[in-house]
């Protein structure tokens, strides 16, 4: 079941386009803000803000709380 | 703030990624009393957000989160996890302090009338010996309560003991001190939030130090006395020293699988 999981996740997450997936990558897995991830990547922060919040709503939409 | 600009940052918020001016925003804004869809935008993305470690192991529990331990914790995070310094720490210090006041004089009114009651019940006829047993019971819970409150305090009040405050995982909302005694072998947990339910436990971790290290389990967070649920961490558990301590959240009577299933608090302590 952890498996399913697992990919059940990571499916959701390769379906994102590689600029959101990476901006979530950071924010999540490396715990950077919006802006460390801006000036990491040297993109304008409202680039990044809108890619975390184009990334959650479909992450939200392919991931809904099953549990 | 206003409902549609919280909506464009829910995700964010979720993922913990806003800064802090702009969570703090989002926050306030959670306390408002009317909303246009907030909450459930913000349910949404957390269920998002907390699914998000099941992609990277097949414990559940997020590799990051442990790595960071190990690592002596990322750059961001620090702001939550670390023991807060100065005037910082001395403002989370009052904060405990104050709740386990409070606590204690609520308990101490709250077992009077209880007393009371205990009284009354058992000098009226037979009938009435379920009530008194019942509140011979809420009166235990109370002695209870009151006794951990009293732990609390005395550990804080120790020469070298210190408070540290836990941050959320995943855009959790629970918040939590724990106090830790001199020799780091005692570690009090003390929270407003952390209440278990019909469904759900609460259950304390300590993480010790080392790369690869389990965290060991420490106890489930007892019910709350006068909203304040004071949870002392197994003494064994801190044996050997703690790098960080965490709560997850489990199924009732704890974690089936001996590790934790979801990460909702962590604290650093060492470091």
């Amino acid at each position: 079941q952890r498996r399913q999981e697992r990919d059940r996740v990571r499916t959701a997450l390769q379906t994102l386009p590689e600029a959101q997936r990476r901006a979530i990558e950071l924010a999540y897995f490396q715990g950077l803000t919006q802006t460390e991830i801006a000036e990491k990547l040297g993109e304008p922060l409202e680039t990044i803000k809108t890619r975390i919040r184009m990334a959650m709503e479909k992450l939200a939409a392919m991931l809904p709380e099953t549990q | 703030m206003i409902c549609s600009e919280f909506k464009e940052l829910v995700g964010a918020y979720a993922l913990d990624a806003l800064d802090p001016l702009e969570r703090a925003a989002a926050e306030a804004h959670l306390m408002e009393p009317r909303h246009e869809g907030c909450l459930q935008a913000l349910e949404r993305a957390r269920a998002a957000t907390l699914q998000l470690g099941g992609a990277v192991d097949d414990a559940g529990v997020p590799a990051h989160v442990w790595e960071r331990i190990e690592m002596g914790l990322g750059p961001r995070r620090k702001r939550s996890w670390s023991a807060p310094a100065g005037w910082a720490a001395a403002a989370v210090l009052a904060v405990v302090v104050l709740l386990l006041l409070q606590q204690q004089g609520r308990l101490q009114r709250e077992g009077a009338d209880l007393r009371l009651s205990v009284q009354s019940a058992t000098s009226s006829a037979g009938s009435s010996q379920e009530l008194a047993r019942q509140c011979a019971a809420q009166l235990d819970a109370e002695r209870a309560g009151s006794a951990a409150a009293r732990e609390a305090i005395a550990l804080l009040e120790r020469p070298g003991s210190r408070v540290v405050q836990f941050g959320g995982v995943g855009g959790a909302v629970q918040t939590a001190f724990a106090v830790i005694g001199d020799d780091g072998k005692r570690a009090i947990l003390v929270s407003t939030t952390l209440a278990p339910t019909p469904e759900r436990d609460y259950q304390l971790w300590v993480v010790p130090g080392g790369r690869g290290a389990t965290p060991i389990a420490a106890g489930l967070v007892g019910a709350p006395a006068a909203g304040i649920a004071v949870t002392e961490f197994a003494a064994q558990a801190l044996s050997a020293g703690a790098a960080a301590l965490a709560v997850s959240a489990e199924p009732k009577g704890g974690s089936p699988t001996g590790t934790p299933s979801e990460v909702v608090l962590l604290a650093k302590v060492s470091g």
